[in-house]
């Protein structure tokens, strides 16, 4: 008897408290969920439900500085601002989804309009999507098929993917891009870990900035340039800061460790 | 011939000024976007630019910046986003090499 | 005497007529915390000692897509499992979530070799595809009888302990009884850091309760990525920050420590200079 009030006792302890603390679990983003992006500005004022930006879709096709350094979206959810009369003139998704550019042979499909009907409403929904969509899941694992695997976020290797000619990126939009001269890269570089005995991590500048340019990184995410002038520690890479800007929600996620603590220790 | 056109009518005449003067008005619009091109385009370099390029670079986005605040809402928001990664980035590459420290 | 007094007593000690009106209770209070659901606060109840069934333990019940394809519901065994591959190959390598319902397994998923289909395919174990011989109902269970017979045959050899699955799976481990493999190839792990070979000491509200957490122990079994930085955000170095509570609800030390390996009832596995009570 005094044990189930005990128990009892416990669990009613145990559940108010975690009513304060809100857990700690986090539901692991599935492959074909992996750099959704849950854009919430403007969308319910408007009507809609807010848009679900899946990264997979548009990374297999252009690199990451035609969207984020040419076209001007921002690096954290809800940042941008984005409105529908944005993408009607032309900016943002507008740059692409207008309903005249075409990607290879495929036309790809108009965003936004001041006014719609009943059929274009079905377009509205592709992005402002109200509920999960088999089709695009589908889609995701037709696509994983062809593609180099990895554990973790989308369980592909993009880099790889790029690497074996499986993927060819589209660097400048014309009209938007600015015709730039070819890049001098940094080398690699290796950087201490804080924790004893982790093997070094190589940094590859060549392999950043193929995708992403300079000003993508420098100096938003990061400002020191002296080589280790700054002490990233991996609780604020986790929690979204310096690397973790990307390596968190959409690059391959930290948990994969020896992808950048790659460099062989002795002994 | 031209006396004959001028006193045909006045709605012609502010017809023709309007196409004449139209293209300058364009013309000014594209012109700052044709400046931003050039400021901006040099980012993947600027590795290598001089320190006095580089300030000019700069002097050239604040006055950038001015033209594009008084553009419409989204000009604005897109352009003032790009104006301020290029402008930050050539910052970027003045403090580096003012401070005269290798990278790596 | 008689019946009638037994059935009263019965009623006084059965603890359902406690447990619902506290079950109540506490779902009312944590209706706002995301930690569990509902479901799962009714298997943590469950396993609070004594664990119930040796062999029940660590069992998984799948049923996130089963009804819709009119099977039975999947009854995952971690004990038969747990002897040839660590939790690194599956939670890991294969991808399966640590949370029931979590990982999105479908018949097309495994036929096509991912999650259960990478092993079991006819060549490392038996096949989940139809054929002259379907192997179905060794996993969606209808009847468990067999299980139970299979694992107590399967248990005689095994080191006993006094909770759980009946079985000393660290004892097993160290004296070489069981071996299971570490990696299938995918991802093979890298070293454990030097530093993170000394045992942490986690510092709880008394000395005499201090936990001396080992690294190294647990990278025997496991990836970073497995608890890192989910389960524990390697902000909070200490327990403080977290208490028994809170790792009975299946959060922390209690994401596995409840009801898949050895559950909390042997506190001094942890807790080493602790009296030698069982709970």
């Amino acid at each position: 008897m005094k044990r189930i009030v005990l128990v009892c006792l416990i669990l009613l302890c145990g559940a108010s408290l975690l009513w304060g603390a809100g857990g700690t679990k986090k539901r692991k983003p599935l492959p074909h969920e992996f750099g959704s992006v849950l854009i919430s500005n403007y969308s319910r004022q408007a009507g809609l439900a807010p848009v679900q930006f899946d990264h997979w879709v548009h990374r297999k096709n252009y690199t990451c500085r035609v969207c984020h350094v040419d076209v001007g979206f921002g690096m954290t959810a809800n940042s941008t601002k984005i409105r529908a009369v944005d993408n009607a003139k032309g900016y943002f998704c507008g740059t692409c989804h207008n309903g005249t550019a075409t990607f290879g042979s495929t036309r790809i499909f108009a965003s936004c309009a001041t006014s719609y009907t009943r059929e274009d409403y079905q377009r509205c929904v592709k992005c402002h999507a109200l509920e999960k969509d088999p089709a695009r899941e589908e889609a995701f694992y037709h696509f994983l098929e062809r593609m180099p695997r990895e554990t973790f976020g989308n369980g592909i290797n993009w880099e790889k993917a790029e690497e074996d000619g499986l993927l060819k990126l589209v660097d400048n939009l014309d009209g938007v891009s600015f015709k730039k001269a070819s890049m001098k890269v940094e080398g690699d570089f290796a950087l201490k870990g804080k924790v004893e005995g982790m093997p070094e991590i190589i940094f590859s500048h060549a392999k950043h900035t193929v995708w992403n340019g300079c000003e993508l990184c420098h100096p938003e995410i990061f400002m020191g340039i002296k080589k280790g002038s700054t002490k990233y520690s991996m609780i604020e890479l986790f929690d979204g800061k310096y690397c973790g800007v990307c390596h968190d929600k959409v690059a391959f996620p930290q948990t994969d460790c020896k992808r950048c603590h790659s460099k062989q220790a002795q002994g | 011939m031209s006396k004959l056109t001028l006193k045909a009518n006045p709605a012609v005449v502010a017809v023709l000024l309007l196409v004449l003067l139209w293209p300058a008005a364009a013309r000014s619009e594209e012109a700052w976007l044709a400046v931003f091109e050039q400021t901006c385009s040099k980012t993947s370099e600027a590795m290598t630019l001089s320190v006095a390029e580089l300030n000019a670079l700069i002097e050239k986005c604040g006055e950038l910046q001015k033209i594009i605040e008084t553009q419409d809402e989204s000009t604005r928001k897109v352009y003032l986003k790009r104006l301020q990664m290029c402008r930050n980035l050539y910052a970027y590459m003045l403090e580096h090499k003012k401070g005269g420290q290798a990278s790596k | 005497m008689g019946s009638g007094d037994l059935v009263a007593c019965l009623k006084r000690r059965t603890p359902l007529r406690h447990l619902v009106p506290a079950l109540l209770l506490v779902l009312l209070v944590s209706s706002g915390g995301s930690a569990l659901d509902h479901e799962e606060l009714a298997n943590v109840l469950k396993s609070m000692p004594p664990n119930g069934p040796l062999w029940r333990y660590g069992n998984v019940v799948m049923r996130s897509t089963t009804k819709k394809a009119g099977m039975a519901p999947v009854l995952f065994v971690h004990w038969s499992h747990r002897t040839r591959y660590t939790c690194r190959v599956c939670h890991m390598e294969l991808g399966f979530s640590m949370k029931q319902g979590g990982t999105g397994i479908t018949r097309n998923q495994y036929l096509a070799g991912n999650f259960c289909g990478a092993c079991h395919n006819g060549e490392v174990a038996f096949s989940v595809k139809d054929g002259p011989q379907p192997q179905c109902k060794r996993c969606h269970l209808e009847d468990t009888r067999a299980l139970q017979k299979a694992f107590d045959e399967f248990a005689q050899e095994l080191p006993f302990a006094t909770f759980g699955n009946g079985i000393d799976w660290s004892a097993a481990l160290k004296e070489g009884m069981v071996s299971p493999v570490n990696s299938i190839g995918t991802d093979p792990p890298i070293k454990l850091a030097a530093k993170l070979k000394q045992p942490l000491k986690l510092g709880t509200s008394s000395p005499r309760s201090d936990v001396d957490f080992s690294h190294q122990d647990h990278y025997e079994e496991l990836d970073c990525s497995n608890c890192h930085p989910d389960i524990f955000n390697i902000k909070k170095k200490s327990t403080e920050d977290f208490t028994m509570d809170s790792n009975i609800y299946g959060n922390f030390c209690g994401a596995c420590h409840m009801k898949v390996a050895f559950p909390m009832n042997d506190c001094k596995r942890c807790h080493k200079s602790m009296s030698s009570q069982q709970y």
